[in-house]
């Protein structure tokens, strides 16, 4: 069945994506180089303050923000140039240790919190927990109503077969591949009833992936039709994040290693 | 065909770091989430969260939709 739910005509839609991309890009400085004030609140782990690694926002105005230190997030709200937390973190269920939270996204009612699935980035060790997509409902005032989760996606992967060699557990080997070049999701976007997952790692030979599911197949059962986009970043560069923008995909790409700048890029997205 | 993205790609822009804030330690804010808080026909109006700043460096970028 691998060969049938392989998507080689996604691939090929997307190989191209970004290829015209060789030019450099103007730089483009913040509005202000001071932050948006942020108030303050006090998650349980202790780094949480500086390790927000998603944030996407419903047409309400209400957001969800995931934090890739222990296993708490949390709803917030756009108000003039502040975020502004709607009540006390939340626990993400079933996590024992760190989720790993690194992408949000919202689509049609419902937000989206994915763990990275990936290994501990130093030590290359397994985090289990990472394994994880989460997805959740908050009422107008932005309090959790539901919660569901899903493990399915790392099969759905591992199913992929340009990507299995890298759909590996963390064994804590560094030196040995796939090393630090195993899955390791950054960004999702979801549109249309898919998920689309961006990876900072593997890079390939210069391209980094975008993997597709089914959002409803994911948490409710049902085929989830993985696709899988094979992009040209060019070297040691992985995505960051993603997000759907009126009929256009912008990513945020970065170096894969972890150190700063990064770069927007956009595609048309197809439906 | 499946939904994804597609052909026709576009680099934008490069996000200029240099005046921003630092991490805690001194080191450079990572841009790891953006949101779209704006659209014309002219930019994407982005809020982008980095990691190593603080409550995430909340900072806005205007992005040319066109190179």
């Amino acid at each position: 069945m691998i060969a049938a739910i392989y998507r080689p005509t996604a691939i090929a839609a997307a190989a191209a994506w970004l290829c015209s991309a060789a030019f450099a890009a103007d730089r483009v400085a913040p509005e202000s180089p001071t932050p948006w004030q942020v108030d303050k609140h006090h998650f349980v782990a202790k780094r949480a303050n500086e390790a927000f690694s998603g944030f996407a926002c419903a047409t309400s105005g209400i957001c969800v923000l995931a934090v890739d230190e222990g296993r708490q997030g949390a709803f917030m709200r756009i108000k003039g140039e502040r975020l502004v937390y709607l009540g006390e973190p939340f626990e993400f269920s079933g996590v024992e240790k760190e989720l790993d939270a690194e992408a949000a996204a919202f689509d049609s009612g419902y937000f989206y919190v994915a763990g990275s699935h990936a290994a501990k980035r130093e030590t290359c060790c397994d985090n289990s927990d990472s394994r994880r997509v989460y997805r959740l409902t908050a009422d107008e005032n932005g309090q959790l109503e539901t919660m569901a989760h899903s493990e399915r996606l790392w099969d759905a992967m591992r199913s992929l077969p340009e990507l299995a060699s890298y759909a590996v557990p963390g064994d804590c080997r560094c030196h040995r591949a796939p090393g630090r070049n195993r899955i390791d999701i950054e960004g999702m976007a979801a549109a249309n009833g898919r998920l689309l997952f961006a990876l900072r790692a593997p890079n390939v030979e210069g391209n980094g992936y975008v993997v597709g599911v089914d959002a409803r197949a994911l948490f409710e059962g049902g085929e989830l039709r993985p696709s899988l986009a094979k992009i040209p970043l060019g070297a040691n560069k992985g995505f960051r994040d993603l997000i759907i923008a009126d009929g256009e995909a912008l990513a945020l790409v970065g170096p894969s290693d972890g150190l700063s700048s990064g770069t927007i890029r956009s595609s048309p997205y197809v439906d | 065909m499946t939904a994804g993205v597609a052909v026709q790609s576009r680099e934008l822009a490069t996000l200029d770091l240099q005046d921003a804030p630092l991490g805690k330690k001194g080191q450079p804010i990572k841009p790891e989430a953006i949101a779209l808080i704006e659209l014309n026909q002219k930019l994407y109006r982005l809020l982008v969260l980095s990691d190593g700043g603080k409550d995430g460096a909340p900072l806005v970028f205007d992005i040319p939709s066109t190179p």
